[in-house]
């Protein structure tokens, strides 16, 4: 049996701090030209990217604008996908990347918008959203975003620590810190 | 799946617009197979080596041309500095 197909068997975890969920085969194909495997890769993905760039920037418009203009590059350069030995953390990284560079391009033109960064679930009361809305805000971006690859994408510290570029040390404190301070800026027991 | 934290609970990230996702699809799905692309890129070759070409045919036409022409042999002298001998 190959090496590669050794790992396979074996259902390595993949970088992005999943199981191996075949994300890198899907991403090797859609490299290749296989536009079925962009679409599957796009549906599996949108979501989480969405929401990563959503929080990176605080403004839905823009993280919109930010997952098309990164899966148009994609289309029109799919080499991009077979260079990349772990789709999904620098996945995560481009989109966040476009959507801040959209965001301080928008920001030197209009004034900051109310970020909506929650939808509530079932019969939450909004009022609670909008103050953990504007508590989220009030963090700073790194915090944020690790809290948000942390409790809503599932990654471990060590996923989010390569996502983000930093070491797993310090995306452990960018959560705990994170949390500390949306808590007390909630008025909430630590 | 890690645990979620009890500050979330009762709240959820946003899931991409369906509007959003429609118009992703629409340009996956319009971009080129990898044969479509091998294809466009033979032609994009074959159309600039026959421009290249052409720009070579001309100029050798040209210089040609002023190379055998008698006219330039029998240019007088003065032609050469302006006519001003």
């Amino acid at each position: 049996m190959s090496t590669l197909a050794l790992l396979d068997a074996v259902d390595l975890p993949e970088a992005g701090g999943r199981p191996h969920d075949g994300l890198a085969r899907l991403a090797e194909r859609a490299g290749g030209g296989d536009r079925s495997a962009l679409g599957e890769l796009f549906e599996r993905l949108a979501d989480e990217l969405y929401g990563f760039a959503l929080w990176s920037c605080g403004s839905p418009d823009l993280a919109g604008e930010a997952l098309a203009a990164l899966f148009a590059r994609l289309v029109a350069t799919p080499d991009l996908l077979t260079r990349m030995r772990a789709p999904r953390p620098y996945l995560f990284r481009a989109v966040a990347r476009d959507a801040r560079r959209l965001r301080a391009r928008r920001d030197r033109e209009l004034p900051p918008e109310h970020a909506q960064f929650l939808l509530a679930e079932g019969s939450e009361p909004r009022d609670a959203s909008i103050a953990l809305e504007q508590a989220l805000s009030r963090l700073p971006r790194v915090q944020r975003e690790a809290l948000y690859l942390r409790y809503f994408a599932g990654l471990d510290l060590a996923a989010i620590g390569r996502t983000t570029g930093v070491p797993k040390f310090t995306a452990a404190s960018r959560c705990r810190l994170g949390l500390r301070r949306l808590r007390r800026l909630l008025g909430a027991r630590p | 799946m890690n645990p979620r934290d009890p500050l979330f609970d009762g709240h959820a990230v946003p899931p991409a617009p369906a509007e959003l996702r429609r118009r992703i699809r629409a340009v996956i799905a319009s971009a080129p197979t990898k044969d479509e692309s091998d294809r466009a890129s033979l032609w994009r070759l074959l159309w600039a080596a026959a421009v290249l070409l052409s720009i070579a045919a001309h100029l050798a036409l040209d210089l040609g041309n002023r190379v055998g022409s008698p006219a330039a042999e029998e240019l007088p002298s003065s032609f050469s500095s302006g006519g001003r001998e």
